[in-house]
């Protein structure tokens, strides 16, 4: 029997994979974990790229890490897909995000009155988008469509290539504002992702 | 021996301690690269109650062969807000040690028309040495430059700290 080849999942794209946006949000203060997690869950799940259906939720791993004097240390990694057109099976938008916090304490403090829990700790979060090309290798193995493709996604194709790429940039710019918002992280959108019905981190 | 296809230009660096706006720094960097057609991006926001470091980047492709890039770093220390009166009113501003570091880098071929084979490599070198050796150094590299100047009184309007002269 021969060795499994491990590989890295992009491997085989090439030049269809396109990275977009790259990015971390790093904040060492008070904040919900519990919260975050939860609100980033429900904007993926509002954008498309996740379902309700939290047995299907591509979290790939979750490391968590307890230390009574030093706190918890977690990593989660969550790999999510969205296919905008699944007819012409050509585009793919992947996000790939990566949370790592340490040190993570547990906090009370009275806020309004009333006794609350938070975290205190260091939070990363680190975030890429790719556009990914013929996600299903269909074009790939086709007789002639694979001589071709290049030309027609490049030249033909270009404007919706463009369009896709501005919708993958603009999801990963608006998960940043959406983490910095609850954060309460300077933001550069004229329109804040979950500006009003959602919480901000404590204490107000 | 590989074709010069990058150029990076000397890091600007700008120290300034004393009051300004946060959020009207970051915004006014945002404008500035948008109001110069350059494509803008955060790589980098880090968080601490008396400390910010942000990176963020812009790019924008001059014609089919020559692109910019322009990196700015920005690290804030030991900042807090600070309520100073202004013109008789009341305003929130922030107080801190900033350190911003911007470098300029040119990209020539960024389609990778002429990657593939040495022969097209030559076909470059020939072109660089010979055909837009002007373009590069007066014009290209100048303009570059002269942008950077341009962000780095605009940055250092919102800072308020504009030396004698500008």
């Amino acid at each position: 029997m021969s060795n499994p080849i491990i590989k890295h999942r992009y491997a085989d794209f090439g030049k269809d994979r396109v990275e977009l946006a790259k990015y971390s949000v790093e904040y060492s203060d008070v904040f919900s974990m519990k919260t975050l997690y939860t609100l980033l869950h429900e904007w993926l799940v509002d954008e498309g790229y996740a379902t309700r259906a939290d047995e299907k939720f591509p979290e790939i791993s979750y490391v968590q890490r307890e230390n009574p004097a030093l706190g918890k240390e977690i990593w989660v990694r969550w790999r999510l897909s969205k296919i905008p057109d699944p007819v012409s099976k050509l585009w793919r938008y992947d996000l790939d995000i990566d949370f790592h916090t340490l040190g993570l304490k547990e906090i009370e403090f009275i806020h309004k009155g009333a006794k609350m829990k938070a975290d205190n700790g260091t939070l990363q979060i680190a975030v890429v988008a790719n556009l990914i090309i013929d996600y299903e290798k269909a074009w790939a193995n086709h007789p002639w469509l694979k001589t071709y493709k290049n030309l027609i996604v490049q030249k033909f194709l270009k404007t919706k290539l463009n369009f896709h790429k501005k919708v993958v940039m603009g999801d990963a710019i608006r998960f940043q504002e959406a983490v910095k918002t609850y954060l309460k992280i300077e933001t550069y959108l004229e329109t804040r992702e979950f500006e009003e019905f959602h919480p901000k981190r404590p204490p107000e | 021996m590989p074709v010069q296809t990058e150029f990076n230009l000397p890091l600007t660096v700008i120290k300034s301690k004393g009051y300004f706006i946060w959020k009207d720094l970051l915004m006014n960097i945002k404008k500035w690269f948008e109001s110069e057609y350059y494509l803008f991006g955060e790589t980098k926001h880090k968080y601490k109650p008396d400390e910010r470091e942000v990176d963020v980047i812009g790019d924008r492709k001059l014609n089919e062969y020559v692109r910019y890039k322009i990196a700015v770093g920005i690290k804030v220390m030991g900042l807090k807000d600070v309520e100073l009166i202004k013109d008789g009113k009341k305003i929130t501003m922030q107080e801190g040690r900033v350190n911003i570091n911007i470098a300029g880098t040119m990209l020539l071929d960024w389609q990778a028309r002429f990657k593939g084979n040495k022969f097209l490599q030559a076909v470059q070198d020939f072109y660089h040495k010979y055909v837009i050796k002007q373009k590069i150094e007066s014009e290209w590299l100048d303009h570059l430059g002269f942008k950077i100047y341009q962000l780095t009184k605009s940055i250092n309007a919102s800072l308020a700290t504009t030396r004698e002269g500008d």
